[in-house]
Order: structure tokens, then C-alpha cells, then sequence
């Protein structure tokens, strides 16, 4: 017990990091992921403006950005890091492979998201005139809401995940924080308090995410 | 008001080549109810959407209003559009908006101003006697109440033609007797020319002055409904027509 409270401004700084690596992961994938689902939902075959080659090439890119292994992902786009933050070490640095690899992630949810929107009100939106992007903005955004804050939420957390692997660029967080006190260092009470305060983080995650798909959720 | 010409429609299955619509013509003048019934899959649904081109003919020609709808420009079609309402068989409303914003929906699409939005959102309710459920959700209401705002989505554009794709079709018998009245009203109170798609004897019966029967995507015969000595002269009009005796 002395030792966390000997820790806590470690545990502190950690959180700190972790939530500001999540707040610029998350809102950059978002920023790029649901134009990009977006776009995949509607150039796919059968949808509103169907472009068959393009579909094809982006959903291979989408499927090759989401196999690599985060940990390989990061490694070899470090010149393209040390590009855009003017260091490939550190918080900073880390949000880039993160973004890059919750994005495809992010868009393929909302693809899939969209999917399921009636096809019914897409037509009586066609039927008054609607264009594709009131389409997109009045009925797809709005009918597929609640679920794109699913898949917000399913990403935030496993992106708590991912981001243990940012200690090895000097990323830090919470999972960062686990692996080198409570494993590196053989500290297992540290590890074990370190889990389950990624435990409860995932609880809030996901129950804050329940809590406002459920709001915004008009079906039942 | 609508003249079909020679409508061609084909479309590629994994069974085949299935032609939907085989060399419709078909003329239905302005403030009528005109019927198409027939059964599944005989393309009368594939036709009414060739009025308002959500379904784009292979060949022939669709006059509205004396305009060619398919040689008109991607942006004059959808203002065109607009002045065409449609109905739908399961409702089509916005789950995740209110009756109310259900009813704007049209007029937010044209930018209507918002003052103007309020009055005709207020206006069409009236008509479809659903005005104390403006603000709640479609899932609170029974598939007549929903049927009742789509009519009052699709009239709020004050438009000429209405659309309707078996209106009636998931509807429990007594409801549909009250969904086709509110039709009936619109086509002879707000004088909107009425295209009704159906199987049902009785909807076609209870509204339209003119009804069609089609299978397999020809227009078998053309039936004045005024006329009460007719007799239906093939055999899927007879079937049709009495109950299916004689098929």
C-alpha cells in the first residue's frame, strides 16, 4: 500500500497520458475514419454512387492497414512520425501509428454501421430529392448515431490496449506504467492494482458509451 | 399528368435475365386514382418507380406534367422530385426523429424556411388528424399512425402526384380501410393525383376511378371502375376480381 501511494504521482502522470493519447487517437480517427466508412459505404457495390474499382482498391488498403501488428505498424512508420511530430519517441509520437491504426478500424464500424440503416428511408430520401450528401447528413448520420458511438466506444477501449505497447517509443500510460513497475520490475501488487484500474477505466468506458447510444437511440 | 411510353426494364439475376417491365404504356390523367394491381412480382412496383425515377427505365419515355423525366439534369430531377410524394408499404420514417421533424423532412431537404416548415409541418398533420403527436417518436405509434405521418410527410411538399407502393399491405383490415380514406382525401380534397400500387382487390376498389392489371410486366387490361357492367377479360383479372374464382 505504501508503495502506490509512493507511485501515485507516477500512476497520475500515466493516466494523464493515457487519456491524452486517447482524446487525440480517438478524435483523429474519428475525424478520418467515419469519412472514410463513409465513403466505403457509399461507393460499395449496390449503394447510392457505386464505384466498383475504387471499392476494391480501398477496401484491400483498409484490410492491410488493419493486419499489421500494432507493435510492427509502429516501427515502420517511424520516419513518417519523426515527419509529422519531429520525433518518433515519446506521447506525441505515439498518437500517430495509434490514429493510423484505429482509423481503417473506425471506418470499417461505421461501414458497417450504415449498413444497417433501413434501406427504405434511404429510398423516401431519394423520393423527396434528397442529394447524397443531405442523405449522409440527415438520414444515415442520424438514423446510425447510437451506433457509431458504439464504435467509438468499442475502439477507446481497445485502444487501452494498444496503447500498453506505446512504452516501447517512450509513449507512457497506464499500460505503459503496468508493464514497467509490476512486470519489469517484479512488483505484482503494482501490476495488479495497474489492471484493475484498466478494468475500471474499460468499465467507464463502455458504460459512458451505453449510456449515450441508449440517449440517442430513438428505435424502441 | 403521367404518360408511361413503351417502359422497358430488364434485370440481371443469378437465375437470368428477368424482364420486369415489358413495353408498358400507360396514360394517367391529372387529379384521377389510378390503380395498378397484380400480383408479386408482376413490376407494378418497379413502374411507379419509374415515375419518379428511382427506378431508371432501360427505354421509353416518362412524361410528368408534359416534362421528360429522364432527359432532365441529376439536379433539376431531384427539384422535380420534390413535387412528387411517395408512400411505402413498410413507412420508411426516420426512427430517430419525431413525427414532427418526420414531416419536415421534405421541406428541410428544399430549405424551406423555418417559419414556413412549422406551418405546413402543423397543416399536414391536421389533414392526417395526428397533430397532438407531433413531438413523440415513430416507435410509439401503430403502423396506421405511422402511415398516417408518412402521407403527411409526403403531402407537406404541397406536391401534385402521391405515389403510393402498397400503402395498405402490413396493414390489419380495419386500418386499411382508414389509410385508404385519408388517400381518398388527398385525391379528391387536396386534388392530388393518386397512383396506387396493390394486390388488394379491395384498396384498389375502395379508391381508385381507373385500375390496371398487370403480370408479368405487361399491362394486361385497363378497367374504368365507374363502369359497373364490366367484365374482366383475362384470367388474372378474374382472379383478381372474384376472389380468385376461375384460376
Amino acid at each position: 500500500m505504501a508503495r502506490l501511494i509512493e507511485l501515485a504521482p507516477q500512476i497520475n502522470k500515466a493516466l494523464f497520458q493515457t487519456f491524452y493519447m486517447m482524446f487525440w487517437t480517438l478524435g483523429i480517427a474519428a475525424l478520418a475514419g467515419i469519412p472514410l466508412g463513409t465513403f466505403l459505404y457509399l461507393i460499395r457495390p449496390g449503394s447510392i454512387m457505386e464505384k466498383r474499382l475504387v471499392y476494391l482498391v480501398l477496401d484491400v488498403t483498409v484490410n492491410v492497414v488493419r493486419s499489421f501488428p500494432f507493435l510492427i505498424l509502429m516501427v515502420a512508420i517511424m520516419p513518417f512520425t519523426r515527419f509529422i511530430v519531429g520525433s518518433s519517441l515519446g506521447t506525441d509520437a505515439v498518437i500517430v501509428p495509434l490514429s493510423i491504426s484505429a482509423t481503417p478500424d473506425f471506418a470499417r464500424l461505421v461501414e458497417q454501421v450504415l449498413l444497417d440503416v433501413n434501406r427504405g428511408v434511404i429510398e423516401m430520401a431519394k423520393s423527396v430529392g434528397a442529394n447524397t450528401l443531405q442523405i449522409v447528413l440527415k438520414v444515415l448520420y442520424r438514423e446510425g448515431r447510437s451506433g457509431i458511438v458504439g464504435a467509438a466506444t468499442m475502439i477507446s477501449v481497445s485502444f487501452l490496449s494498444y496503447s500498453t505497447v506505446a512504452g516501447l517509443v517512450g509513449g507512457g500510460g497506464i499500460g505503459d506504467f503496468a508493464i514497467r513497475y509490476g512486470y519489469y520490475r517484479y512488483e505484482p501488487m503494482v501490476m495488479a492494482f495497474t489492471v484493475v484500474l484498466i478494468i475500471v477505466l474499460v468499465q467507464i468506458i463502455q458504460t459512458l458509451g451505453r449510456i449515450l447510444a441508449r440517449v440517442l437511440d430513438k428505435r424502441i | 399528368m403521367i404518360e408511361l411510353k413503351n417502359i422497358n426494364k430488364t434485370y440481371q439475376t443469378s437465375a437470368g435475365t428477368l424482364k420486369a417491365l415489358d413495353n408498358v404504356s400507360v396514360n394517367i390523367g391529372a387529379g384521377k386514382a389510378f390503380g395498378f394491381i397484380g400480383l408479386s412480382g408482376a413490376g407494378k412496383s418497379t413502374l411507379l418507380r419509374c415515375v419518379n425515377l428511382l427506378e431508371r427505365p432501360d427505354s421509353g419515355k416518362v412524361l410528368v406534367d408534359g416534362e421528360d423525366m429522364m432527359s432532365l439534369p441529376h439536379a433539376a430531377l431531384l427539384r422535380r422530385r420534390r413535387k412528387i410524394g411517395m408512400i411505402f408499404q413498410h413507412y420508411n420514417l426516420l426512427a430517430n426523429c419525431t413525427v414532427f421533424d418526420n414531416v419536415a423532412f421534405p421541406l428541410s431537404v428544399s430549405h424551406t424556411p423555418k417559419a414556413r416548415i412549422k406551418e405546413r409541418v402543423e397543416q399536414s398533420l391536421d389533414i392526417v388528424s395526428l397533430s397532438e403527436r407531433a413531438g413523440d417518436y415513430p416507435a410509439k405509434l401503430s403502423g396506421g399512425q405511422k402511415q398516417r405521418v408518412a402521407i403527411a410527410r409526403a403531402i407537406s411538399m404541397d406536391p401534385k402526384i402521391l405515389l403510393c407502393d402498397e400503402p395498405t399491405s402490413a396493414l390489419d383490415p380495419h386500418t386499411t380501410t382508414v389509410i385508404l380514406q385519408y388517400i381518398k382525401r388527398v385525391n379528391s380534397e387536396l386534388g392530388i393525383t393518386v397512383v396506387l400500387v396493390t394486390h388488394e382487390m379491395e384498396a384498389a376498389r375502395a379508391i381508385c376511378d381507373v385500375v390496371s392489371v398487370m403480370e408479368h410486366g405487361k399491362l394486361v387490361e385497363t378497367i374504368d371502375m365507374s363502369d359497373k357492367s364490366f367484365l374482366p377479360q383475362s384470367d388474372i383479372a378474374r382472379h383478381l376480381f372474384c376472389n380468385g374464382a376461375g384460376i
